[in-house]
């Protein structure tokens, strides 16, 4: 298509030829204006370029206005009225700087660059107004051009303009909801992902106990399995069981107080003493203090609960005189040692065949603590010693 | 020298808790076979290398030291292939590839009866 096509059928003089024809009531408005009164002077006597300007204001859709002469009197077309607010009436002829006395001074750096003869263009400019009566934050993309009179001087300005306020505030808003959005999510997540660890840490805590309690029965199994063996009938069997079963359970309350970390030797030792302690008196326990291991509180428990209930039948607790002394300490190369002696009882003779109760004493409770145990059968008494070690090293024993 | 040949009728029992152990001794010896204990991983592993009569090993997982049962096993897998694997945990949640082929797997406590039979389904027939 070429420039001309645009022209075709278009007559080349309007028949309203008159330059506020078509400009709406806004043209209206400036035809009924005195204008001799102002600066510009009567109407008729208007240079070509103010009328030209003013007919294409007029004749657009586009929002927009000017301001014309040493006033900067203001013209605006119907497009522009929303923008006055209810400064609308009376807008029309105002100077620049009262009709928009709010903004002036912001506005002013622009103002003064297109009457030098620069435009400008401006994105969503802020200003707060009072077009409305209250203070308003508005927004604001528009272009200041130069305005030029007949003989070629700047004679004012033209404002282009496009309100933005609720484009601006609708991203704003939007922007706000989508941080929000994303905090939440964020937040979310960090619940979700807390509720996911405390649900392993759960699992985690049941297997453990799970784990504990097999580890448990197979003890249990171990001493029944050994006790059965070693028994001379069902009924000493089932007896025996039940107190060893006891003491387990009895170094289990100990342990379970601790989280099955470690135990105090004397409160071990208290607690399988408990159950055989008549008069408090019959014993002398004295020892440092010292922490031992789960496993290692479970032999003693074990150990002391098998010389008790030997001495309580043949030893030192059988009579009315008898004594046991405990006692314990650490070397000074870290060496455990502890020991468990009778005195005032029956006197003592060697067992014809040992049986479960001192292979327990004298060899596996040694084990928990990577040690030794020796258990001597003295005509005045029954001693118990153990030698070994709190940590069990690298090298532990291994015997055929 | 003249050497005999071996006869590999020796299982190797490895459990630190020393009451258990007494009790997987206990069962190995009354199956008829010879046994030899260890604590841990290492123990284990010098047995191994002094007693060439080992036809099985019989082990715990959860041990202290260095090398837990399963670490073990898998290397007497490569280093001992002959010896027979025989694992027992209270940990039920133990995967087929976690353990070494042909290995076996029972939970603790387990059935002396049951460890006897398996240790004879393994053991050389002279």
């Amino acid at each position: 298509m070429t420039a001309n096509e645009a022209w075709q059928g278009i007559p080349a003089i309007t028949p309203k030829h008159h330059f506020l024809a078509d400009g709406g009531e806004m043209g209206e408005e400036i035809g009924a204006f005195d204008w001799s009164q102002t600066g510009l002077g009567p109407m008729d006597a208007w240079p070509l370029s103010l009328k030209t300007i003013t007919r294409l204001v007029l004749t657009s859709k586009q929002p927009m206005c000017f301001f014309w002469g040493s006033d900067l009197l203001n013209f605006h077309n119907d497009a522009f009225r929303p923008m006055l607010g209810k400064r609308v009436d009376g807008a029309l002829g105002q100077p620049f700087k009262k009709l928009w006395a709010d903004v002036w001074e912001n506005l002013l750096p622009y103002t003064r660059k297109a009457l030098s003869g620069e435009g400008t263009w401006m994105e969503n400019l802020p200003l707060v107004m009072s077009r409305n009566g209250y203070d308003e934050q508005t927004y604001w993309t528009f272009s200041y051009s130069p305005l030029h009179g007949d003989d070629g001087g700047v004679c004012g300005l033209l404002n282009i303009v496009t309100e933005t306020t609720k484009t601006v505030i609708d991203r704003e808003s939007l922007n706000a909801a989508n941080g929000a959005l994303a905090q939440s999510i964020e937040e979310a997540q960090r619940l979700i992902e807390d509720k996911i660890h405390s649900e392993e840490q759960q699992q985690l805590l049941q297997r453990e106990l799970s784990h504990r309690m097999k580890n448990t029965l197979s003890v249990v199994q171990a001493i029944v399995a050994q006790t059965m063996r070693h028994s001379k009938s069902l009924a000493h069997a089932s007896s025996t069981i039940a107190g060893r079963l006891i003491a387990l359970s009895r170094a289990q309350d100990i342990l379970s107080e601790t989280s099955w970390a470690s135990a105090n030797v004397r409160d071990v030792v208290n607690n399988a003493l408990a159950a055989h302690m008549d008069k408090d008196e019959r014993f002398e326990i004295s020892g440092p203090p010292v922490h031992i291991s789960a496993q290692q509180a479970l032999g003693i428990s074990l150990a002391i609960h098998e010389l008790a209930t030997n001495a309580l039948k043949y030893g030192a607790l059988s009579n009315e005189g008898g004594r046991v002394t405990i006692r314990w300490s650490i070397g000074n190369d870290g060496a455990f040692s502890f020991e468990w002696c009778e005195s005032g009882g029956p006197a003592v003779t060697d067992p014809e065949n040992k049986g479960f109760g001192s292979r327990l004493v004298e060899t596996i409770v040694a084990s928990y603590f990577s040690g030794r145990g020796h258990l001597e059968y003295a005509p005045n008494g029954i001693v118990f010693r153990l030698v070994g070690r709190l940590h069990s090293g690298p090298e532990g024993v291994a015997t055929k | 020298m003249n050497t005999l040949p071996t006869t590999r009728n020796a299982v190797l029992v490895v459990e630190d808790d020393p009451l258990v152990r007494l009790g997987a001794v206990d069962l190995v010896e009354d199956a008829g076979f010879v046994v030899y204990e260890a604590e841990n991983a290492e123990d284990a592993i010098h047995m191994l290398e002094e007693h060439e009569d080992i036809f099985a090993l019989f082990t715990d997982i959860e041990m202290p030291g260095s090398m837990d049962g399963l670490k073990l096993a898998h290397m007497v897998n490569r280093r001992w292939p002959p010896v027979a694997i025989l694992i027992a945990s209270g940990y039920l949640k133990l995967s087929r590839q976690d353990l070494p082929d042909e290995a076996m797997f029972f939970t603790k406590p387990y059935s002396p009866a049951t460890i006897a039979m398996a240790l004879n389904a393994v053991a050389p027939h002279a």
